[in-house]
């Protein structure tokens, strides 16, 4: 008789471990399919954020620093074309939370952040200054490059234009030109001019005014 | 009942029960082995694929140095050499990364992105092999090559 | 002869029960750990130093990280600036430190969080970012 209520106990016991086992398997399962943390969306992530903010990209005016316009026009398109992971998938891209990019659902997808500045070229500045032997005009900081219009009056020779000291533009036969100067970035310019005395007329320096904001891009991609 | 067989039941009792319970841990064992387990094996292959892929691609990417006038970049890159205990091969095709995989389920392809001036990406890389990528070229045109 | 005592065999189930139970939460709690972002942080880290190298002083002749590194004075004179420079270019929940050869600045750096860190050089020495989430 005891014999035979052991055997009921020893199926009831095995019937428990197999129940256990299943669990066991069914938390196994789960725990797999929770490990999967995309990697290839982890790259494709990475590698559009590289791509937008890498010098020599299309949409940058130097490492890190975006073009507002380039900016402005950006579509998943082209967002594809300078990143081939990002084709067929979901993508969102924002600065500061405000979405640049967006293209289907990419909630579910990996996110990569960057520190970005912005760069407005909104329109240029233009200084005037009337020629006189000795005479200065200022350009502030931040300006690489300007535009520089010489228009002599009659019986003026314009001779040397001069950026803090350094020759940018001469002809010792007289100047009457509009052409581009490279500037000393980091420091504010002085643009001097060397004329003969009595000498009449404008020059006009023309620069991109620039307005610099600093952004968090947030590229989010889910293929 | 005699004594002695009154001693003997609990002995063949118990051991009715052993042997039950060994049936049932082998059958067990079976189910899991030829069930679970093989599913297992190839799902956690296919995850080490697409994360070699992931990585190898990152690194190609990498090495890929800021524009300048001459490049001429080498840089070893680690990789596991072998997935699911099989050797495997990425390829450099069109663009696109491949990995090739005896099992087709761990096999795949990413896409590279890579800047303008990357005019080609080729070579093969074996996996039981040292592997290296090399980035050479002038300020226009770079070739990344997997050696 | 009823002893009320638990057959054997159930307990030994039971023990097998909890031993397969307790393998498989160990198994859940392990895998269940979050991953290590530091190269995300690098890359933050990175990113701060390139755009400060890019950008000018107030009054002066240099870029922000090259005056960091050029001397005890400029130190002195651009530490405030830059600091609010790196607090509005990082996103608002990372902290930073940065150290150069003339001294170091930032929040306290605390000992156990994942840290992503870069070194920019400059001329006159290099300039370390550290970064983390706080």
């Amino acid at each position: 008789m005891r014999a035979q209520t052991n055997l009921v106990a020893l199926v009831l016991a095995l019937v428990l471990v197999t129940g256990a086992a299943v669990v066991g398997v069914a938390v196994a399962d789960g725990a797999l399919a929770g490990a999967d943390r995309e990697p290839l969306d982890r790259h494709a992530a990475t590698a559009v954020a590289d791509r937008l903010v890498a010098d020599g990209s299309p949409t940058t005016v130097r490492a890190n620093a975006l073009d507002a316009a380039a900016v402005a026009e950006l579509n998943a398109s082209r967002v594809e074309a300078l990143a081939p992971p990002a084709e067929e998938a979901a993508l969102r891209i924002a600065l500061d939370g405000e979405p640049v990019v967006e293209r289907g659902a990419a909630s579910g997808g990996a996110t990569v952040r960057r520190s970005v500045v912005v760069v407005n070229r909104t329109g240029n500045a233009r200084r005037t200054i009337d020629i006189a032997d000795g005479a200065t005009g200022r350009v502030p900081r931040g300006v690489g490059r300007a535009v520089v219009d010489v228009d002599p009056g009659p019986n003026t020779t314009v001779h040397t234009v001069r950026a803090d000291g350094r020759v940018v533009l001469h002809d010792g036969a007289g100047l009457d030109t509009n052409a581009t100067v490279h500037l000393f970035r980091y420091e504010p310019t002085t643009v001097r001019i060397e004329t003969d005395p009595n000498a009449t007329g404008r020059v006009a320096v023309t620069y991109p005014r620039r307005v610099v904001e600093t952004h968090t891009l947030t590229v989010t991609v889910d293929a | 009942m005699s004594d002695r067989s009154r001693g003997l039941t609990p002995v063949v009792g118990k051991g009715l029960e052993a042997v039950i319970v060994l049936l049932y841990v082998a059958s067990l064992v079976a189910a899991l082995h030829g069930g679970v387990l093989p599913e297992y094996r190839t799902a956690a292959a296919a995850e080490v694929g697409d994360r070699t892929l992931a990585t190898a691609a990152d690194r190609i990417e990498a090495s890929v140095p800021s524009p300048a006038s001459a490049v001429d970049v080498t840089r070893t890159v680690d990789l596991p050499d072998t997935i699911d205990r099989a050797a495997y091969r990425i390829r450099a095709v069109d663009g696109t990364l491949v990995l090739d995989h005896p099992d087709p389920a761990v096999s795949g392809r990413v896409p590279l992105a890579l800047p303008e001036r990357v005019a080609t990406v080729e070579g093969t890389w074996e996996s039981d092999d040292r592997t290296v990528v090399r980035v050479r070229g002038d300020g226009r045109r770079v070739r990344v090559i997997l050696s | 002869m009823r002893r009320g005592q638990l057959s054997l065999t159930v307990v030994e189930a039971a023990v097998g029960v909890v031993l397969v139970m307790g393998v498989a939460a160990g198994f859940t709690a392990v895998s269940a750990g979050p991953p290590s972002s530091t190269t995300q942080l690098d890359t933050l880290a990175h990113d701060a130093g390139t755009v400060l190298a890019a950008e000018p002083t107030e009054g002066g002749h240099d870029a922000r990280l090259v005056a960091l590194a050029r001397s005890g004075e400029s130190f002195a004179e651009v530490r405030t600036p830059v600091r609010e420079r790196l607090a509005a270019l990082l996103p608002a929940d990372v902290l930073f430190r940065v150290r150069t050869p003339h001294g170091s600045f930032g929040y306290p750096q605390p000992p156990t969080a994942a840290v992503g860190s870069a070194t920019m050089p400059t001329r006159h020495g290099p300039v370390t970012i550290w970064v983390w989430y706080g």
